[in-house]
Order: C-alpha cells, then structure tokens, then sequence
C-alpha cells in the first residue's frame, strides 16, 4: 500500500468513524426528545399564591456604557416582588462611561452600584457573592435583557424541586440582523433545545452568564467562581456536576442577548468560549468518559470534543474538495485554451458512497434538530435561509476560532480576554 | 446527587444508529452493483456495434463505401472511458473488478481502432485516431487527458483512444511494441504513425500535428464556405 493510498483509508475510516457517532449523537437527542416529549411542550406554571424567596441579581460590567442602562431597566421591571430583589452592579474599573450610566440608578433602595480594581469577570461576581445575603443569586451580562416573567419561572424551577442547584435560562438573540445576527440566531435556538434535552438527564455542562441562577450554597459549598480561562460559568458548572450538584433549565424563561455584530467580535467571542472548553475539559479530565460522573461525562463534554473533531474534518474535507475542484477546471480551461465542453448529466455519477448519503441524513436532522429550536422558541417551526447562514458561519468560519483556540492552546498559551 | 447514566436510550439510539447505517450502506452496495452492471451492459452493447461494423466491413465487396460510416462506430466509447474514469477516481468498485472492465474497455478500443483504419484505407475516410498512453500517476497525463476530451468534442474526425500503461494485457503490448513505446515518459500519443511524447497544449496539438493541422484546416474552409453559402442566399432573397 503506498502513501496515498493510506492516507486514503485513514481518512475514510476517520471520516466513517466520525459520521458515525455525530449519527449517533443526533439520533441519541431525538430519542430523548421523543421520550421526554411532555416536559418539552409543557409551559412553566405555578399557584398565585406562591412566596417568592429573596434574591440577588449580580450584573457584573466591563465597558458596558451602551447597554449597562437597558439592562438594569430590564431587571426593575420583572415580575417580582421588588422587596424581594436585590440589583448589584458591578463596575470591573470600566475605562468608559459605564460606572457615569450606571450612576442614574444611585438611590434606588434596591439597586448597590460597586465601582472596583479591574481584575476579571470572576473577581466581579465573587465580591458580589461574598457580601450576598439571599439564598439565591444570579448573573446577568450587561448585554443582555431578561422577559418580563422569566425571574419567577426561573425561580419556580428552585422551588418545585428542592434537588436543583441551579437554573439556565432560555437565551435568545435580541431582534437579530444580517447574516451574523440570523446566524447565530438559528444557533441559540439549537443550544435552548440542546440544553432542555440534556437537563432533562442533568447533563448541562454551562450555566452562562446571561441570568443563570444558583442556591449560595453552591458557592459556600464549591468555592467562589475561578478564572478557569476567562469562562468562568463553564468551570462551575463543570465543578457542580463532578459534585452531584443538580443543573435545571428553564426552556420558556426568555433572556436577550445582543449578537456578535461583526465578524473580529463573534471571533473574539468564540475563540474565549472554545479555549476556555478546551481547558477546563482539560482541567476535568479525570472526570470524562466515566459513567459514575453521569451524562456530563459520558455524553455532554464528549459531545463537544466530537464536535470539534467533525468540524475540523468537514471543513478540511469540503475545502479540500473544492480547492481541488477549482484548480482541475482552471487547468482544464488553461491546457484547452477555453475549449471546455460540460458532459451531459446522468445519474450514473450521481455520488451514492454511504458517506455521502449518511451526510444528507445528517444535514436532514441538524435541519430537523433547527425547527424543533424554533419551536421552542415560540416561532413557527419552518426552515429558513438563516439556516444557510448558520451552516457556513458556524462550519467553515468556526473552523478558524477552533483552530485559534488549539493554537494559543498548544503554542502561544494565550488567553482570550473577557472581551 | 448525580444522575445515573439512562443506559436504555443509549441502546435505543445505537440501535437506530446501527440500522440506519446497515440501510445505506445495503442502498449505495445496490447503487454501485448498478452501476457496474450498467457499464458491464454498455460494454456489452459497443462489442455488439463493432461486431455489426467488422461485418459490414468483410461484405464491403458487396457494398459501397458509403453505406459505412467510420463515425457512427461506437459512439459510446467516449462515455464509457468517462464512466470507468469515475469509478477508478470515486474508488466505487473493488481493484480487480475495475480492472476487468479496464481490459475489456482497451480491447473494446484496440478493436474499434483497427476496424476504422481499415475502413479509412479502403474507402479513404476522414477520421483522424489518436493513440493515447497514460498512466495513473502522471501530473501532465491528467492534463493531456483534457486537451484530447476537448479536440474530440471539437473536432468531430479525431477520435481518441486512450490506453493505460500499467494494464497487463497481451493485445496492448504488442500494439505498445508496434509504435515502440518504451514506457520511460508519458503522455505518450501516436498520431498518423507519429509517436508524440510529453504534454502538448491545445495549441500545440493544432498548430504542430500536421494531421490535425489538417482537420482544423479542413474545419475551417467548411464553415467558410457555409458562411460564404448562407451569405449568398441571403442576398438572393433580398
């Protein structure tokens, strides 16, 4: 067997092998949704007469001048007995008017405006926490805007069963625009219906900050939040799981959050989320792949490691396949001094290997698995162009922010900074 | 308290996973066995073509040369060498089975060629053959390969009848040992009793291949004369 020949069967191995288990992966979200199919269509409901329990909203900042404003606005008008609700804002010594913004709330009785040394996400949400008084706390970004009545879903979450220790909402992107915005719109639809299929086995393996909430015992029990390479609301949860500690979900409790709106900040934001998923899977890898530890080792975190194997492969595969195809017809147009001629169709060459037939079943369900989002999500359950979108932006440009990641992984040991 | 792994749906969706894959796979078998079966009939039908035209051919005592026509033969040859092309890139078909389709491809080939230089001595036909060698590891093959799929669409006389090097078949050796080639640098092409090695442009091939100088000459002064022919009718109609 000469080389390119086995480079040819390690690639079609590698390439069944991975169409296999993302085959697998998808089928395996689609049973459970099918078994667990009530609790995905039941809206969360609870008694009028129920007493709501103090909590602690931490709206940790950094350069928020835009959006500091709306986002308190958000919080003031919840639902929520407001003798119940407690605003802390942090300011992570802003180099803009954020703390000046933030200033127009000085006097409201439940609202503490904190001003400290910048030192990170994590340094902000602890001094929150340390001087936190209520059973409960939570974390709002400063881009992000919570619906009216998602505070009291949220909460009624804790209150219903006395096991969960945390709660993630459903977060969408506010009124998305353009091709990155409908993008990563079809893709936070795709993660509310993920994350209800693996809350439904306890597998949620990120409580993110836009409004996540926790019972304080957590961090009196766990320890405060860790820098954990700049994603924080990963590694807790991570640290939550490998301790027993129970992670619920909120489909129907709306957040919004401001998509990426060009191109360098969605990179930037991606590269933070998938180096900070590396590492700490990293960090907890004495806790993967063991059944003892539940479905966030068994099926959560592995999930994303095959993701990111698959990616890299497809779009190494489909860019290989292109690259070569453009440069065979640019030689055939050169050699033939544009005496091109296209032979006629037949079905013949119609591809039918099973790699390629178990990509369109793959495709038909990752469409399936986008209307079912949407679903979710409250919109009609039909595919769209944005579909289109979210398949190249998240396949052949996540590529780069994964290979990035891997590089200041194994090179450059460079971490990505807040934003 | 952490959760226990539900081993069943684990099981279900392996299962589902694992029938799913047994049913394409079981599909692209079906499609490919199609596949082959269909270029095995096809095969099938140009052996019957040129066994019909070598017929023909032995009664042309009895016949003119008109009522042969050199390029009606095996017009399928040009799709079938498409067809095995693509089965030998797309690796559809085990080695031994393209090989055995290969072989019967250049015999198929070898005898179609012989048939129209005899057609074109008896009755001075037009037809130009080309005698392509190859083999599947050259760079410049793949190229020349494209050169002679466009001067064949281009120029309805030339016919190309192209020969891998590496196929271990006895009437390809001796036709290999006819025109001397040794093997040694590819493309290699045999033109009106011209051994040609090494890439030529499109071009190249109509400037420098006094043959096919001579087709695209004749081309040229027929399309001329069909100009000249519709510009006078026109004037005549006016």
């Amino acid at each position: 067997m000469n080389l390119g020949d086995s480079f040819y069967v390690l690639e079609t191995s590698l390439g069944y092998l991975l169409v296999f288990l993302a085959l697998y992966v998808q089928i395996f979200f689609l049973v459970v949704l099918f078994r667990e199919r009530k609790k995905f269509v039941k809206k969360t409901v609870f008694p009028d007469d129920v007493e709501w329990p103090a909590v602690t909203i931490v709206i940790p900042c950094w350069n928020e001048e835009d959006t500091v404003v709306k986002t308190v606005h958000s919080l003031l008008a919840v639902d929520y007995p407001k003798d119940k609700l407690i605003i802390k804002v942090i300011d992570d010594g802003s180099t803009d008017k954020t703390l000046e913004r933030a200033q127009i709330f000085q006097g409201i009785e439940n609202i503490h405006l904190i001003r400290k040394e910048n030192g990170g996400k994590h340094t902000a949400m602890n001094l929150a926490i340390s001087t936190t008084t209520t059973k409960y706390v939570g974390n709002l970004d400063a881009d992000a805007f919570i619906e009216r009545d998602a505070l009291k879903k949220t909460m009624w979450q804790f209150l219903s069963d006395p096991e969960i220790m945390a709660v993630s909402p459903a977060v969408v992107i506010h009124e998305p625009k353009g091709f990155l915005g409908k993008a990563q719109e079809v893709e936070f639809n795709i993660f509310i219906l993920v994350k209800k299929i693996l809350a439904s086995m306890n597998g949620i393996h990120v409580t993110q900050g836009q409004f996540s909430m926790y019972r304080k015992k957590v961090f009196d029990d766990l320890g405060p939040y860790r820098k954990a390479h700049q994603t924080e609301d990963l590694e807790i949860a991570y640290r939550m799981q490998v301790n027993g500690y129970k992670i619920g979900q909120c489909h129907d409790a709306f957040v919004h959050t401001v998509a990426m709106d060009t191109l360098p900040t969605l990179f930037t934001q991606r590269l933070r989320w998938m180096y900070g998923f590396i590492n700490n899977s990293y960090d907890y890898r004495s806790y993967l792949f063991k059944p003892k530890y539940g479905t966030f080792s068994f099926l959560s975190v592995p999930t994303g490691i095959l993701y990111i194997i698959s990616i890299l492969f497809s779009t190494s595969v489909i860019l290989w396949s292109i690259g070569n195809a453009f440069y065979n017809m640019t030689v055939q147009l050169i050699v033939t001094d544009f005496h091109i001629k296209y032979a006629a169709s037949s079905l013949f060459f119609v591809d039918t290997r099973p790699i390629i037939i178990i990509s369109i079943i793959l495709i038909s369900l990752l469409i399936a698995l986008t209307v079912l989002g949407k679903f979710m999500r409250g919109q009609r359950p039909v595919p769209s162009l944005a579909l289109v979108y979210f398949f190249i932006l998240f396949n052949f440009i996540g590529s780069l922010w994964i290979v990035k990641a891997f590089y200041n992984t194994l090179v450059s040991r460079k971490e990505v900074v807040w934003r | 308290m952490i959760t226990k792994v539900q081993w069943i749906n684990y099981i279900i969706a392996l299962v589902i996973t694992v029938g799913i894959f047994s049913v394409v796979i079981f599909l692209s078998f079906f499609a490919t066995n199609q596949k082959m079966k269909a270029i095995q009939n096809a095969q099938d039908l140009i052996a019957l073509d040129i066994a019909s035209s070598e017929i023909q051919f032995s009664l042309l005592s009895e016949l003119s040369c008109k009522n042969i026509s050199a390029t009606s033969l095996s017009k399928e040859l040009a799709s079938m060498e498409a067809r095995i092309n693509y089965a030998e890139a797309n690796k559809i078909t085990g080695k031994e089975e393209l090989l055995k389709l290969k072989k019967t491809y250049f015999l198929l080939e070898i005898r179609d060629y012989l048939l129209l230089r005899k057609i074109t001595e008896r009755c001075g036909n037009t037809a130009v053959p080309i005698i392509y060698i190859y083999t599947t590891d050259c760079s410049e093959c793949v190229k020349q390969g494209y050169v002679l799929t466009a001067l064949q669409e281009t120029y309805a006389p030339i016919r190309v009848y192209s020969f891998d090097y590496s196929v271990d078949l006895s009437a390809l050796h001796a036709l290999l040992s006819i025109y001397d080639v040794k093997g040694d640098e590819f493309p290699v092409m045999i033109i009106a009793e011209q051994t040609y090695t090494g890439f030529k442009s499109f071009d190249e091939m109509e400037k420098d291949v006094p043959a096919i100088a001579k087709v695209v000459a004749q081309q040229k002064a027929r399309e001329a004369a069909e100009k000249a022919a519709l510009s006078a009718s026109t004037t005549v109609k006016q």
